[in-house]
């Protein structure tokens, strides 16, 4: 593969090996990188024109709308840094295996590799800082432990760990000490003598580490060999005479293995080092944030950047992983009713499990010190100053619903991560941001343009009944092809139906009693619910199934 | 079910694009066959197969395996088909332990003392990791899940890639032999045409999407040899004869392929003064090459 990156480039051109490493990266993600700061730019240029439309607006409200855009963009940026695609889980070294056969000294060849990543990394921080965020904090004073916290990161991923998974804790207590030591150092709190020394020390122990891992992966070696003997050893006695009582429990248990922890493991880790944050932001209140929140700083930071955007998209974006086709599964005696079933029963309990790892870091977080209006107290006891007891209850009604979206986003998607059409893959890209970013878009256009605001208000709810129109005959559709294609039965489906039905009758009467009356019509709210209530996509799933079963 | 064949494919096409995979294909396997599929890669065994297994849906024509349709029955015909490819898709992440268990949850009739002895015999060790066996390693664990449950049809599509020689003899020829034996049916695709020749009792041979020759191998082997011959004077080219499948020589001595009765070659010798120096029966590889090598393609554009 390497070879033939490298024969890409112009054969009168020589280039040392160290470029021709970088080129040989540039080649194979040049399309991702370029995607990550083309929204880097969009999202610069959506930043100044909000600030400019809306004056002076909530700083922490600017950075729940891009939040989730520049997480990711890092997080794919550092995945290219480190490994590209590496998986962490594994007990192999994530170092790019097709470097490792190059004539080139093993230092050399980490030197070149670990200068990519961190030039890469922290060059898009600091112009991202500068054009974007303005934290106020000194570049000079974040970036040697930034730089730092990725060497370790490298190393680690480098380091062929013989333990499976053994990787992924220590992989968090990196990052989360990373970003502790930029907000001790952002408030002064580390001492100058250690600002300076500590990051060269983690620097140089990171690489020397590094060189010691790619070596020892040259050399087909493991660090804690033993330990993998004794995990597969317990891994394989945790499966001693399992026996799977039907097909759908077998299938339920594979989906689970391969899928069902990817979302519970990114939550918590998320809600980890995002705790970690708050819980310094708490104690250390930050310039210009605390000053934009009025000492608010440990309340209305986590609820735009956790509630607003941050979950729904890392949802979205993990409705894109689940579980897809199989083709392991599709040789077995399985309905595709029982192939789908596995893997909507796999979502569901992957996001209970997502939404129970948010819990105790929930918990945690109203127990974290906090200021507000110069008292010094627990979230908890800050929050209950402006807290009813209704609005402990709309809080908790709040989950309830947040749970269910995830499933549904999660379910929704799972048609096409099951397809094989790629012309749909095209398609559904371009429509969903669409779809689902719509409300801004208008929102933004109404700033703008007033009467066009109030003109798309006036027609909305003509709008949504006719899309609960289109969205019924659609289920008549998806309905009959299921009949058709023999994958459920009429009267299967008619019980279907009917559950669905009680479900959008009983929401309807539900927000009917609760929402205030505002002049809504009665068939306003059924439409709205209609559209809600996921039908549609949950039936093209098996279709989808299906039709990359059979071809 | 008596004297219905197990596998019944009519007339069908597959296209892919603007390749034609299949080209008005129909074949019949008959319970207790083991049937060899054999051609060129590319010439569209896997894709029989594939339409065998419900994987892919026929544009035209229909297939019935057991009498059912696959595509609108998989599981009526899956729980009765055992199946193991080249590059068997086992999940990586399992031991040989998970994956045993967690296939075993689909067939009814597996049988686990039999999944055992076929362990142990192969020597698979439970707590390997699937990904962290060798290719033939990986093709055993693929084998045993498509034999454990005993199978009424075993579909093998390219068995042999990834099992070194002595067990591609031993266990292979063994497994299909005793499958047969038991009035089980085996279909399988190879390219490796003495791996076929020293297993099957039916052939078809596959060209281009088509099925352009197949018999029992009994008849195709009492019906194919091979006669040196020596022409009275030095001849460019041989002339074109319907029961000459292939030439090869130069000058007076030629070696003809030749298909039909041996009295057809010499009565055309003795009209000709063609003088026959011996006749032998014909190998598999020398009839395929003739029937659906360079040779024969050309014959056949002619």
């Amino acid at each position: 593969m390497i070879a033939a990156d490298l024969s890409a480039r112009p054969s009168n051109v020589r280039i040392n090996p160290g470029g021709s490493l970088i080129r040989s990266i540039w080649n194979r993600h040049r399309q991702g990188i370029l995607g990550v700061y083309i929204t880097l730019a969009f999202l610069c240029v959506v930043v100044h024109l909000f600030s400019h439309l809306a004056g002076n607006v909530d700083y922490f409200f600017t950075i729940s709308f891009i939040y989730a855009p520049l997480l990711f963009g890092f997080v794919y940026l550092t995945g290219i840094a480190t490994g590209a695609g590496a998986d962490i889980a594994s007990a192999n070294s994530g170092f790019p295996s097709h470097f490792l056969l190059l004539p080139m000294k093993t230092s050399s060849m980490v030197n070149w590799l670990a200068l990519f990543g961190i030039s890469v990394l922290l060059g898009t921080w600091s112009v991202v800082d500068t054009l974007i965020l303005n934290s106020g904090v000194p570049l000079l004073d974040t970036l040697p432990t930034l730089g730092a916290g990725l060497m370790l990161l490298q190393m680690l991923v480098w380091m062929p760990i013989g333990v499976p998974f053994a990787r992924i804790p220590l992989a968090l207590i990196v990052v989360a000490g990373a970003v502790f030591l930029v907000m001790m150092e952002s408030v002064g709190a580390v001492p100058v003598a250690f600002e300076t020394v500590g990051p060269a020390i983690v620097f140089i122990c990171g690489l020397l580490g590094a060189y010691r891992g790619v070596s020892m992966t040259r050399a087909g070696e493991r660090v804690l060999q033993e330990g993998r003997q004794v995990a597969i050893a317990a891994s394989s006695a945790g499966s001693n005479g399992i026996v799977f009582k039907s097909p759908f429990k077998a299938l339920f248990w594979m989906e689970w293995r391969a899928h069902g922890m990817v979302l519970p493991i990114v939550v918590g880790s998320i809600c980890l080092v995002t705790l970690t944050a708050f819980f310094e932001t708490g104690l250390y209140p930050l310039n210009p944030i605390a000053r934009s929140m009025n000492g608010l700083e440990s309340i209305r930071g986590p609820m735009w950047l956790m509630i607003g955007q941050g979950l729904p998209f890392i949802v979205l974006w993990m409705a894109a992983c689940m579980g897809g086709g199989n083709a392991n599964s599709y040789l077995r005696p399985a309905s595709a009713s029982t192939l789908i079933g596995a893997k909507f029963a796999v979502t569901a309990l992957s996001t209970l499990l997502a939404w129970a790892a948010v819990v105790p870091f929930v918990v945690l977080w109203l127990l974290v010190p906090a200021n507000d209006l110069g008292v010094s107290a627990p979230n908890i006891v800050l929050l209950s100053k402006y807290m009813s007891s209704n609005l402990w209850a709309c809080a908790a009604l709040f989950f309830v619903v947040m749970v269910l979206l995830t499933w549904k986003m999660q379910a929704d998607n799972l048609f096409f991560k099951l397809s094989e059409r790629e012309w749909l893959k095209y398609v559904y890209w371009i429509i969903l941001p669409l779809i689902y970013g719509a409300p801004v878009e208008i929102l933004v256009l109404g700033w703008v343009e007033p009467d066009f605001l109030s003109s798309i208000l006036g027609s909305l709810p003509m709008v949504i009944e006719i899309a609960a129109a289109i969205k019924c005959v659609a289920m008549v559709v998806v309905c009959v092809s299921l009949i058709k294609r023999e994958i459920l039965t009429a009267q299967s489906l008619g019980k279907i139906g009917v559950i669905w039905f009680i479900a959008v009758l009983c929401i309807s009467l539900l927000a009917d009693l609760v929402v205030p009356s505002g002049g809504q019509s009665a068939g306003l709210i059924a439409a709205l619910t209609i559209l809600a209530v996921p039908a549609v996509r949950i039936g093209l799933a098996p279709l989808e199934l299906y039709h990359s079963r059979h071809g | 079910m008596a004297g219905q064949p197990v596998i019944e494919i009519l007339n069908i096409s597959r296209r892919y694009s603007s390749k034609l995979a299949l080209d008005d294909v129909s074949l019949e396997v008959p319970q207790g066959a083991v049937f060899g599929l054999v051609g060129e890669n590319g010439a569209g065994k896997t894709t029989i197969i594939k339409h065998v297994l419900g994987l892919l849906r026929p544009q035209s024509g229909t297939v019935r395996v057991f009498g059912r349709d696959p595509v609108a029955d998989p599981v009526g015909v899956l729980s009765s088909v055992g199946y193991l490819s080249e590059e068997p898709d086992l999940p990586g992440w399992m031991s040989v332990q998970e994956f045993l268990a967690y296939t075993r949850a689909f067939y009814p009739t597996w049988d686990d003392e039999y999944a055992q002895e076929l362990q142990d015999d192969f020597g698979l060790s439970s707590s390997s990791l699937i990904k962290g066996l060798s290719k033939g390693q990986r093709a055993r664990a693929g084998l045993i899940a498509a034999l454990a449950f005993r199978p009424e049809l075993l579909l093998l599509d390219e068995p042999s890639s990834g099992l070194d020689p002595i067990v591609r003899r031993d266990i292979l020829g063994a497994v299909i032999r005793t499958i047969a034996d038991e009035g089980r049916t085996v279909l399988f695709s190879s390219h490796l045409l003495t791996e076929v020749e020293s297993v099957s009792d039916r052939l078809a041979m596959v060209q281009k999407g088509k099925i352009v020759f197949s018999d029992t191998m009994e008849s195709i082997k009492q019906t194919h040899f091979r006669a040196k011959l020596i022409f009275p004077i030095p001849v460019g080219n041989p002339p074109s004869l319907d029961f000459a499948l292939d030439w090869k020589g130069s000058g007076r001595d030629w070696v003809a392929l030749c298909t039909g009765k041996i009295r057809d070659l010499e009565t055309w010798a003795h009209a000709s003064s063609v003088k026959i120096v011996s006749v032998s029966s014909a190998s598999l590889d020398e009839i395929f090459l003739a029937r659906v090598g360079p040779s024969a393609v050309k014959s056949q554009k002619d």
